[in-house]
């Protein structure tokens, strides 16, 4: 269990000026049986208009819009999070979660993912067949930013053997999809990291077990999870459209610190 | 009905300038082309400066035949009736089916026009058609707003049309009126200053018309 | 017998009327939009008043199974964890839209207006060809043209009875009522360039409620407004919407869309607006699910479907495509993915060459298609330039779900004009006729 406090920006700049700007943010951390969220503080600039919500998985969003002319965008968060409560997530039915077995085009296995997943001999159904899934996932790639792009399948990542946590993610719920277990995105944040992360969390027995398969742990303290959905487009951080014909440059920074104080103490 | 979208009260308005323009510049046509009868050269130049539009045409039947019904020339009546029933078209639920049938009806004449061996004698039906639906906006429109949208489209383009022309001042202190009288009696924003200016110009001894044209055309925001 | 003699002799007099009214379907044709006249035929499909009673009982409990079966996949989906319908078919569909799970919309309508093609076979029988629940068309046809059959031949209608059915609009317009979560009632259109554009215009007209397109719609907080001119706005709680469901929110759905009402899907799914049909239906009028419309009607009725589907095999199971194969050459094969009477390939037609390609394609995505066997069709009878001459031609019946299902007295008759086609659809040629149904 730990302390973490968090700082997440996020700034975007337009090379000419846009208007009529409506956008949905999903990067707003909530409480669940693993995190305990406080002092969330957030501002959104510029906007005329700002209401919450929940998607379909349950993931808090920021919808709003700024109708006049401006040629950046920001979003900046902070907070604590009391992490490592647990070491996964209650699931709904299963039922409820079984459309998270299902490939989507980012996460379909083709025939060199398929042959990749039926030589991983695991006992189907055994509790330590996530994580053998992650070593043989994190063994098979070579991290390297720059390889992929946010719309790289996890077959073209695959085939090129090299990407980022993103396409990590994809590549172990592809194959643990071809498998048929369950298995979803986790967009979020980790300890000391300069960027936002991802992971995946695996159904087994009632629980969303969370595995990093970037780093190859079971994820336990060092994240903070904003969302989750089937594939990384679910968990789109920023969606926008606005009028004008401009290209934009995102810049995301992310500082995760752990607090002083002892996380323990906090949790009477 | 309650509010009115921005893009129909645009129709609305451009419906009733297009109508208006139709039915006037049908009628001129008629008088230049009788007058064109007896004449050799290019007496159409004349027309053509009076509303303000390039001469393209190479002889009189040139001008005859693509002024009234070209589609390429977008001066020509032809051009003009689209754009009244392409703003009509998506006015059913504000003008209703029946008003609405009228302009189709013009289209349908138009095209009968183009193929008939006396396209003049056939104007009439178009004329017709016009007349009928200006009549349907009065009986079958309730809405006091959407009807007077169009009727004030219609009295700025025939002010304007006069303006072009130059008519008589006479005739153009009684437009100036009729609009004066029907301009408060919609939503259309309009600027009060410019009415007034239009106002005094029309009842100056000496009239300049490029003013009241260029008056016109700004003071109602659509 | 009904005289039919005044309609018979009239008709190029009420096609001109129509004509006149702008009663015409858009078609795109080489990229570029024409405006095509839509066909009436004088001769009216006549259905007895006992035999649409038997049709109606079929509808309404055709619907509410569909209505129910909408609100189980989105939320429990227990057809699904009872083994009734394959996760597969509803996970892998492309009318299944992941946004819209855990939605109960207003009043737990799905399907607000739906339309149910049936045809009537030469044993008698009437057959369900497919249930349309996102955007059915067509209801506006015979309800333009019954005024001017009565105009034409009054004694006709004085002398049968006939049920009106000029009462659509106001039918629609009261499952508008029911389903407002407060504010207008308004109908949005794509625009003029969409095929059933004079649709969308006339039924606002009738209804006299704003014809709207997306960008005079506008979310701000947790509502939706109707944003006029002069900055004026008024809150919109019901959108009869003719738009598709990719289409209705960028931000939700196809992000490549350039038309649609940012945030809309937020308001509704915070229950602030309700949207007829409900996104999402597709699931329930996907082809390969038709196979299981009878299986849900059992499952959450518990009664016995009254309608017939079409004899129908899902190539899924083994034993269907065993059928399938050994049958091709007699049977119509449908790729679940198409609409509109494209997609569809009878066995008997293909070349050698084609039906190897097509047996290779069912065996390898046996999912994407289903096989119907070809229903002998009850011909009917057309008014040609040479008299009457028999055509195929199917009926779209219109339900309207408020608190109940509502079947609407009549419904689109539509006919090939092409005697060999077996294919009914008005985006591929053909006219239509009223659909008279007696009252005594």
């Amino acid at each position: 269990m730990k302390l973490l406090s968090f700082h997440y920006h996020l700034k975007i700049k337009m090379d000419a000026p846009v208007s009529g700007h409506h956008f949905t943010l999903r990067c707003i951390p909530v409480s669940d049986s693993m995190q305990r969220i406080l002092h969330l503080q957030y501002y959104v600039s510029p906007k005329d208009d700002l209401s919450s919500g929940r998607d379909q998985w349950g993931n808090a969003l920021l919808c709003g819009c700024c109708h006049g002319q401006h040629t950046a965008f920001e979003t900046d968060l902070c907070g604590e999070a009391v992490t490592g409560l647990s070491a996964g997530t209650p699931a709904l039915s299963f039922e409820k979660e079984r459309i998270f077995s299902f490939a989507t085009p980012l996460t379909g296995a083709d025939d060199a993912l398929k042959e990749f997943s039926a030589g991983l001999r695991i006992r189907t159904g055994a509790p330590e067949e996530a994580s053998a899934i992650m070593h043989a996932v994190h063994d098979a790639l070579t991290y390297e930013p720059g390889a992929t792009t946010v719309s790289t399948t996890a077959a073209e990542c695959f085939g090129m053997g090299r990407g980022v946590c993103q396409d990590y993610a994809h590549v172990m719920l592809a194959v643990l999809r071809d498998k048929g277990i369950p298995a979803r995105y986790v967009a979020g944040m980790l300890l000391g990291e300069g960027k936002s992360h991802a992971w995946v969390e695996v159904l087994h027995e009632g629980i969303w077990t969370p595995y990093d398969p970037t780093n190859c742990i079971v994820v336990s303290d060092q994240h903070i999870k904003l969302s989750h959905g089937r594939d990384a487009q679910d968990c789109t951080i920023n969606r926008g459209i606005f009028k004008g014909n401009a290209s934009q440059n995102t810049d995301i920074s992310v500082i995760v610190t752990e607090s002083e104080k002892d996380g323990k103490r906090l949790l009477w | 009905m309650g509010i009115k979208s921005v893009m129909n009260t645009d129709r609305l308005y451009w419906l009733g300038r297009y109508s208006e323009r139709v039915y006037t510049t049908l009628k001129l046509f008629s008088r230049s082309f009788d007058y064109l009868i007896e004449q050799y050269g290019d007496d159409h130049k004349a027309f053509c400066e009076s509303l303000e539009i390039p001469d393209i045409y190479r002889d009189k039947d040139d001008f005859i035949d693509r002024y009234a019904f070209s589609l390429e020339d977008p001066n020509s009546i032809i051009s003009n009736l689209y754009r009244a029933y392409d703003n009509a078209i998506e006015l059913r639920e504000e003008i209703g089916s029946e008003t609405l049938s009228f302009i189709q009806i013009a289209i349908y004449e138009m095209s009968a026009a183009k193929r008939s061996e006396a396209p003049l004698l056939h104007f009439q039906k178009i004329t017709d058609a016009i007349l009928a639906f200006w009549g349907c906006v009065d009986d079958q429109i309730d809405d006091e707003n959407t009807r007077n949208i169009i009727k004030i489209g219609k009295r700025i383009e025939r002010l304007d049309l006069y303006a072009r022309l130059k008519k008589e001042p006479r005739a153009i202190r009684r437009e100036v009126k009729r609009l004066a009288g029907r301009i408060g009696r919609s939503d259309l924003i309009y600027s009060q200053d410019d009415l007034q200016k239009i106002i005094d110009l029309a009842n100056a001894p000496e009239l300049d018309y490029w003013e009241i044209i260029r008056l016109v055309e700004q003071f109602v925001e659509c | 017998m009904v005289n039919l003699d005044k309609l018979l002799a009239s008709t190029a007099d009420i096609n001109g009327l129509l004509a006149r009214y702008g009663v015409k379907f858009g078609i795109y044709k080489n990229g570029e939009f024409k405006e095509q006249l839509f066909p009436y035929d004088p001769i009216p499909r006549i259905i007895g008043k006992e035999e649409f009673a038997y049709l109606e009982r079929g509808l309404k409990q055709r619907v509410k199974a569909l209505n129910l079966f909408l609100k189980d996949i989105y939320n429990e989906k227990k057809i699904i964890a009872d083994g009734v319908v394959p996760a597969d078919f509803v996970y892998a569909a492309s009318g299944y839209l992941a946004p819209c799970e855990g939605i109960i919309p207003p009043k737990e309508v799905y399907s607000h207006v739906s339309g149910i093609d049936l045809v009537l076979g030469k044993d008698g029988v009437w057959y369900i060809l497919e249930d349309n629940l996102r955007v059915p068309s067509g209801a506006s046809y015979p309800t333009i043209v019954r005024g001017l059959e009565r105009l034409c031949s009054p004694r006709t209608f004085h002398e049968t009875p006939i049920e009106d059915n000029r009462n659509y609009p106001q039918l629609l317009n009261a499952v508008m009522d029911y389903v407002n979560t407060g504010g207008i009632n308004v109908v949005l259109t794509p625009g003029r360039y969409n095929a059933a554009y004079f649709e969308h215009s006339y039924l606002a007209e009738q209804m006299s409620v704003p014809l709207v397109t997306c960008n005079d719609l506008e979310v701000e907080g947790d509502y939706l407004y109707f944003t006029g001119y002069a900055g004026r706005k008024e809150r919109v709680g019901a959108v009869y919407r003719r738009i598709s469901d990719e289409y209705m929110d960028p931000l939700t759905f196809n992000p490549e869309s350039l038309i649609g009402i940012p945030h809309i899907f937020d308001v509704y799914r915070k229950g602030n607006v309700a949207l007829l049909n409900t996104p999402g239906n597709g699931i329930a009028d996907d082809k390969g699910i038709y196979y299981f419309v009878p299986k849900m009607i059992e499952y959450y009725l518990g009664e016995e479907a009254i309608l017939h589907n079409a004899p129908t095999y899902l190539p899924f199971y083994k034993e269907d495509r065993e059928y399938v194969l050994a049958n091709f050459d007699s049977l119509v094969i449908k790729d679940v993915a198409e609409a509109g009477g494209y997609g569809v390939v009878f066995g008997n037609k293909l070349t050698a060459e084609e039906k190897e390609r097509f047996i290779s394609m069912i065996v390898n995505e046996p999912r994407r298609f289903i096989a119907q066997e070809v229903i002998d069709f009850c011909d009917i009878p057309i008014l040609d330039k040479d008299g009457q001459v028999e055509r195929k031609a199917d009926l779209r019946a219109f339900v309207l779900s408020s608190e109940e299902p509502v079947v609407w007295k009549s419904g689109l008759t539509r006919f090939s004009r092409n005697p060999d086609s077996f294919i009914v659809n008005s985006s591929q040629g053909g006219g239509f006729k009223d659909t008279w149904v007696l009252s005594q």
